[in-house]
């Protein structure tokens, strides 16, 4: 596409576009087109910083570039960036054979808000936008380093995908860098809508369930990343910031563990894990072991368990998948629905349908217990990816449970486990302070240590 | 493949206990109770650490003579080409052996406390197919894997420990020293065969190059020494717990102990699980071990392809069916441990032998 420039031809594509506004200005010797769209234009500044200037300047030999010394001017060489400009907010000055943009952007952006999918009670409110310059902006506010580089890349075949990274200069690994770089140059595609679909586009392992990048909304979770030596991916017109690498253990970290005070927070982070183990494995224990290994229960809690499921005519099985799938249907109901009805779905499915199904003897009172708590411990996983990926876990296990009862599910243990040890994050072990063991980093993993205080510095 | 290039001394500790203890933790104290009919018996795997000790000091002259190089390897470096050979098959039917006997006793453990009805060839088979998942990703990720699990294992092993000092009767356990010693020294013959596990530093030697003998010998002496001292732990609770008179009765009888458990007002009254858990990763992880040996022994007599996994998974399944019940199973164990030693004692002395006298090293 690296076509040398042809005026003409610009010219009369320009001329053809309803949306893109061209204007024609004599000077002394010679026209000067000034091309822009609205849409995306600040047109006020279109009219103050170059018209008017264009026009007091007429009379002199060449204005440009002189004119617009306040202004980045540039001047562009190819084809293919003449539409990027353009399409970027960007005013054209043509004069002769030569191109020069100027950043006249103004698009139309929601203001800063909470993010809605990350919760937490302290710290920052802000999150990011779809504003690539604006989110840069808002990192900027909370990291204030000269360390902090960004890098451009221009992606898409189709539409034009701005892309930035950045990452602190000297704290980054050099391999990590390049590592990132060579992956967001590979991407062709004709579009990318979201920063989810560019996670996908750069990560080397498609076929596994777990997230090899964590994607947040939070700018202070973006900076504590970058400090940490990781690099975060900017897409425009995306309000996820991609980071990478990651690992299990900081897809369970939460901005409040370091907000609160060190043990409690240590310990909520430790239900936190509790819970995503419950979350996986409560179901598909409890069906083992009622429809394989009734030895293993107190005596007791065996007969309560059978008085409970009498007259339940489907196998315990068959009981958690339906069980299972109906709060899965639930949660995507939940999501999609308009947020005034959202509630109105969790009661009719939560009373209703649980306690109703109970009544008609369709699902045992204990298992609804079950089912309900492990979805209960699921919501404690913030990560939207990593929750999805252990739902579907949860289900594999189910079915292992059902299969091999126990023994099943140790051996599924065994798999996924295999799984993580063997996935890497961009050269990063997933597992990584657990397997290969890094002692010095357990302080914030499975506990969150308390913080060092003054930074090593002498008084 | 995995990147992990070197090993450390904590990684190869944690290779060489999570290979060690197998199902010589189920197995032993029966064959114990059996040989030296004593209290004192757990004093054996004093005297069988002891053994494996000296044994242990073979591989390391090996390791270092020819850093880098795995057993397969090593043989026709020192031996030529033809006994290598042979010395090679040895070993390839020796660890194949080894897995099948491994994954008998785990599927007949299995069916016994777990699966009663479920088919013998579906609990071996789904089992050694979650082995091959981790075989085929790499040595390096079987590392990690080892890693990964060996606190789980540990923290079980204490926790089981810990409830089962309120059944422990002390009057079981005394008198010590009161039996004959030689009879307490011919026990090790038996444990020693516990202590299986330690040829890996042969194995595993692709990822242990740089590494000094004094630096390889205390990693072994240290994890032979630690587990050592698990299964002596577990002998005394054992024979406090059961008494050496039942335990020669009962056939897994570590399994009964944590099945005599009871810990009233807690959710689950039943511990076994626990050390079920426990034990089947380490029943796991000595398995994966020897099928992995299985298989680079294969690919190191043939030429290398992706099948030879596969491969091994058949023959060890094959053999693995081949007995029609764990009493068949203990009656072979004699002749296994006959190959046993002559697999990882006589061959790798034999080399050692050869090499001294013929003077060559992996450096010349």
């Amino acid at each position: 596409m690296d076509q040398m420039l042809d005026i003409g031809q610009i010219l009369r594509e320009k001329e053809k576009n309803h949306h893109v506004t061209m204007k024609k200005l004599e000077l002394e010797s010679h026209p000067v087109h000034v091309i822009y769209i609205p849409a995306i234009t600040d047109t006020k500044q279109v009219q103050d910083a170059i018209l008017l200037p264009l026009q007091e300047w007429k009379h002199k030999e060449s204005p440009l570039p002189h004119a617009f010394s306040a202004e980045p001017l540039l001047q562009l060489e190819k084809k293919n960036d003449v539409d990027r400009y353009l399409l970027d907010g960007f005013t054209l000055l043509i004069e002769q054979d030569t191109v020069y943009a100027i950043d006249t952007a103004q698009f139309a952006y929601r203001s800063i808000q909470e993010p809605v999918s990350e919760m937490t009670l302290r710290g920052s409110r802000d999150g990011f936008i779809e504003s690539l310059e604006q989110n840069v902006a808002l990192l900027r506010v909370h990291l204030r380093s000269t360390d902090l580089k960004f890098e451009e890349f221009t992606i898409g075949t189709r539409s034009f995908t701005n892309v930035s990274i950045a990452y602190i200069d000297r704290t980054v690994n050099e391999d990590l860098l390049k590592d990132v770089r060579d992956r967001i140059n590979a991407v062709q595609e004709d579009y990318i809508p979201d920063g989810g679909v560019m996670e996908q586009l750069i990560e080397k392992n498609n076929y596994s369930l777990f997230p090899e990048i964590q994607e947040t909304e939070r700018p202070t979770k973006v900076s504590s990343a970058l400090v940490e030596g990781k690099v975060a991916i900017f897409v425009e017109g995306s309000p996820s910031v991609l980071l990478a690498p990651t690992t299990l253990n900081s897809l369970f970290q939460q901005a409040d563990d370091y907000n609160f005070k060190w043990i409690p927070a240590s310990l909520i982070r430790l239900m936190r894990f509790m819970a995503a183990f419950f979350s996986v494995m409560l179901p598909s224990v409890y069906i083992s072991l009622i429809s394989y290994h009734h030895g293993l229960i107190p005596t007791d809690l065996a007969i309560s368990i059978a008085k409970t499921r009498e007259g339940v005519p489907i196998p315990s099985f068959m009981e958690a998948l339906i069980m299972q799938l109906t709060i899965e249907t639930l949660r995507e109901a939940g999501i999609r629905l308009p947020k005034p009805i959202g509630p109105a779905v969790s009661i009719v499915g939560a009373i209703v349908l649980g306690e109703a199904a109970v009544t008609a003897g369709i699902v045992s009172p204990l298992m609804v217990i079950v089912v309900s708590f492990a979805a209960i411990c699921s919501f404690t996983i913030a990560d939207y990816a990593l929750s999805l990926a252990l739902r579907t876990i949860s289900f594999v296990m189910l079915f292992a449970a059902a299969f091999l009862g126990i023994y099943g599910l140790i051996l599924a243990v065994f798999i996924v486990s295999i799984h993580l040890v063997h996935l890497q994050s961009f050269s990063v072990p997933y597992l990584e302070p657990f397997t290969p063991f890094y002692v010095k980093r357990w302080k914030d993993s499975l506990i969150r240590f308390k913080l060092k205080k003054g930074g090593g510095r002498i008084e | 493949m995995s990147d992990l290039k070197q090993l450390t001394m904590l990684q190869l500790i944690i290779v060489f206990i999570s290979s060690m203890i197998g199902i010589g933790i189920i197995l032993m104290p029966r064959d114990l109770a059996n040989t030296v009919d004593s209290q004192d018996l757990w004093l054996s795997i004093i005297f069988g650490a002891l053994a494996v000790s000296v044994v242990s000091c073979i591989y390391v002259a090996l390791a270092v003579r020819y850093p880098g190089l795995t057993f397969f390897e090593m043989t026709s470096a020192i031996m030529g080409r033809f006994v290598g050979f042979l010395f090679n098959f040895f070993f390839v039917v020796y660890s194949l052996i080894v897995a099948a006997y491994i994954l008998r006793v785990t599927g007949g453990i299995i069916k016994n406390y777990l699966l009663d009805t479920t088919p013998l060839y579906i609990v071996v088979g789904s089992f050694m197919l979650v082995s091959m998942y981790l075989i085929y990703n790499g040595a390096g990720d079987i590392v990690r894997f080892f890693q990964l699990y060996f606190p789980i294992m540990m923290v079980m092993f204490i926790v089981l420990c810990l409830l089962s000092i309120k059944n422990l009767d002390f009057n079981n356990v005394r008198p010590v020293f009161q039996n004959n010693i030689w009879v307490t020294i011919s026990g090790a013959q038996i444990t020693f065969f516990s202590f299986l596990g330690m040829e890996f530093l042969l194995i595993f030697s692709k990822l242990i190059k740089k590494k000094k003998a004094k630096n390889l010998l205390i990693t072994m002496w240290t994890s032979i020494g630690l587990t050592a001292l698990i299964y002596v732990v577990f002998h005394i609770i054992s024979i406090g717990v059961l008494g050496v008179e039942e335990l020669k009765e009962i056939t897994f009888p570590t399994i009964e102990m944590a099945k005599s458990i009871e810990f009233q007002g807690f959710f689950f009254e039943r511990f076994e699980l626990i050390f079920l858990f426990g034990w089947l990763t380490t029943a796991f992880t000595s398995f994966t071990a020897y099928m992995y040996t299985l298989t680079l022994g294969l690919k190191n007599m043939f030429t290398p392809t992706r099948w030879f996994l596969p491969v091994a998974g058949i023959l060890i399944l094959a053999l693995t069916l081949y007995p029609e019940g764990l009493t068949e199973v203990f009656h072979y164990s004699t002749y296994i441990q006959l190959i046993s030693v002559a697999a990882i004692v006589i061959l790798p002395a034999l080399l050692l032998i050869v090499s001294l006298v013929r003077g060559n090293t992996y450096a010349t």
